[in-house]
């Protein structure tokens, strides 16, 4: 088969391929975008990235400490930049601290999410027949599912902690990287280097990780930019509900369970600042996700 | 096929929930009906064997199906309540709710999908494009706090939540203005722009086939053209992700019925969540998922109604 730069993943031995649910979301915006809005999105991550780093020297407030003589400042207060929650805690510091935990939960589930996923893809691609069937089949009735439910059901029956809401998000999370990763190592597969990679005596294991894999990423890692935004924003949700993070750690997601009492009593801030550092997030990295994924359609094949 | 697939799957996820849940039903069940008293261990032992908790996995995957065929869902460990009751209160409010989000995300998207793929302006096009791609990135829940703020704290249009004052008899005007605003929030959630996209690209593709221009010869006026020959098979690949438009709505409705104090569905999931009321929760999910599982239904048959090349289609799946 000879291919130009648009051999797609619909190429599979089994006719289209297009997984459905979570993906529907990755259409890319006609004629928007481009290089100007990708740089602005990878800055705005660097610097969210850094702010997350360095909360312990950017400021020297506790996110945890209560200080009864402060309540309720407005911003650009003195000593309080962003000003203070109805306890006195310093918002400033809590968005620090947050930018910390929701950022680690996203890359941490992201990342776990696309390695399981990847792994999943590729043992359907290669293994037996039945096995291929049930990776598939849960696949797409998992994807039929409302997975934000399925997921807070997991996070409450586990207790609420750092490692259960990256669980839950990778186990309701991995079926468009398994689905994505198999149609493209089912393409793989056919084609004259592996064909001769598994005449030459390697083992099966072998060749998936030194020709499959290798050769599958430039859309998986399109995937996995998504999955990093998806993770964020499931994390958000979940810890918004009370059944993230635990509430005495700080993530964007609780500081907007804390704030959404005063939106009636006139601080507004308090929930506008969060949902603004949630919604830029999650904007900038589908922003470099669709990038990645033009980016991939027109340059990233080649073989 | 994929709908039966899917009921399997759902069934054998939720038993494992319910089965992996900490806590013990045999005990809460004791304890409930001393009242919170300690109970005595070999009463739980037997009643641990009288509920079949010690049979293999197996059996008692069998015996929950068994009673949720019945309509047996268990009772809540918080109150003591058969959870089928509880549910059979909570999810009309919640299909009301789903209908009148449907009803405007259905609406919006196809009028702004229309505008946008009939449109000859770039600029209006990239700009509803841009919208769309920053709407992507809202969480629901984020959403719905902005729509609370503006409309109702700041305008005062509409009432924060709830659902009338108690003791008040419930008139549909209250109904009405109570569920208008976390509709809104939920029709243009972070899927909205999905579902214009695929208005949009289904006209864009429609639009320049030879039957439109066969009809426009034929001096239709061109509303009639926009909506008879344009927008019906325009709408074919919208109305194929239905079912799952549904799904993300009824998932998208958790965290809108806690911020409007909806007494539906979701706010039943999440209270059972927070205070780790297993048997609720199992059966919210279980519930949610089958109401999904049947609007994706709904979408093949819709899709089959207006693509008549695609009934063959779903008649083999």
């Amino acid at each position: 088969m000879v291919t130009g730069p648009t051999v797609s993943v619909e190429e599979g031995a089994s006719g289209p391929v297009r997984p459905r649910g979570l993906l529907a979301a990755r259409i890319a915006p006609p004629g928007g975008g481009g290089r100007a809005a990708l740089w602005t999105a990878v800055g705005v991550l660097v610097l969210m990235g850094a702010a997350a780093l360095f909360a312990p020297w950017l400021t020297d407030m506790d996110p945890a400490a209560t200080d009864t003589t402060a309540t309720s400042l407005p911003p650009g207060t003195p000593g309080h930049p962003l000003g203070t929650d109805a306890l006195g805690r310093d918002l400033y510091t809590r968005m620090l601290h947050g930018a910390r935990s929701s950022l680690l939960v996203g890359l941490v589930a992201a990342a776990i999410t696309v390695v399981a996923g990847t792994g999943l893809g590729a043992l359907a691609a290669t293994g037996p027949r039945w096995l291929d069937t049930a990776i598939t089949r849960t696949a797409d009735a998992l994807l039929a599912l409302p997975l934000i439910v399925v997921a807070l059901a997991l996070a409450a029956v586990a207790g609420s902690s750092l490692s259960t809401v990256v669980i839950a998000i990778a186990v309701t999370a991995w079926m468009p990287v398994a689905l994505v990763a198999r149609a493209e190592m089912r393409a793989l597969r056919a084609r004259p280097f592996v064909r001769a990679a598994y005449s030459l005596g390697l083992s099966r294991g072998q060749v998936v990780r030194r020709h499959l894999v290798p050769n599958a990423l430039p859309p998986i890692a399109a995937i996995a930019a998504f999955e990093v935004g998806h993770a964020i924003l499931t994390e958000s949700t979940l810890s918004f509900l009370g059944l993230g993070l635990p509430p005495n750690q700080p993530s964007w997601g609780n500081l907007l369970t804390d704030a959404r009492s005063h939106l009636l009593t006139g601080q507004w801030y308090t929930v506008a600042i969060p949902a603004a550092a949630i919604v830029v997030t999650i904007v900038a990295v589908n922003v470099i996700a669709t990038g990645l994924d033009r980016h991939e359609a027109t340059e990233g094949r080649t073989w | 096929m994929t709908a039966a697939a899917v009921t399997v799957v759902l069934s054998v996820l939720c038993f494992l929930l319910l089965d992996l849940a900490p806590g013990d039903p045999a005990r809460a069940l004791l304890e409930a009906r001393s009242g919170g008293r300690p109970v005595p261990e070999a009463a739980v032992q037997a009643q641990r064997a009288a509920m079949g908790l010690d049979a293999p996995l197996p059996q008692r995957y069998a015996d929950w199906l068994g009673g949720v065929v019945r309509g047996d869902l268990g009772a809540s460990y918080l109150n003591g309540r058969p959870v089928a009751d509880q549910i059979a209160d909570a999810l009309p409010w919640t299909l009301l709710l789903a209908a009148v989000a449907t009803l405007f995300s259905l609406v919006g998207a196809v009028v702004v999908g229309l505008v946008a793929g009939l449109s000859r302006s770039a600029t209006l096009r990239r700009a509803i494009g841009l919208a769309m791609f920053v709407l992507g990135g809202v969480p629901g829940f984020v959403g719905a706090l902005l729509c609370l703020f503006v409309f109702s704290v700041w305008l005062g249009w509409f009432p924060s939540g709830g659902l009338g004052r108690p003791g008040e008899p419930m008139t549909l005007a209250t109904v009405a203005s109570h569920v208008t605003l976390p509709a809104l929030a939920l029709a243009f959630g972070h899927h909205f722009g999905v579902y214009v996209r695929l208005v949009e690209s289904g006209v864009r593709r429609v639009r320049g086939s030879a039957h439109v221009a066969a009809a426009e010869v034929r001096g239709v006026p061109p509303w009639a053209v926009h909506t008879r020959h344009v927008l019906r098979p325009g709408l074919v690949p919208f109305a194929a992700r239905f079912g799952v438009g549904v799904a993300q709505l009824l998932a998208g409705a958790y965290a809108i019925e806690l911020i409007f104090a909806w007494p539906g569905m979701g706010r039943l999931g999440v209270e059972a969540a927070q205070g780790d009321d297993y048997p609720v929760l199992v059966a919210v999910v279980l519930v949610t998922g089958l109401v999904v599982i049947a609007a994706n239904l709904l979408g093949d048959l819709v899709t089959a109604r207006l693509d008549p090349r695609a009934r063959s289609v779903a008649v083999a799946r």
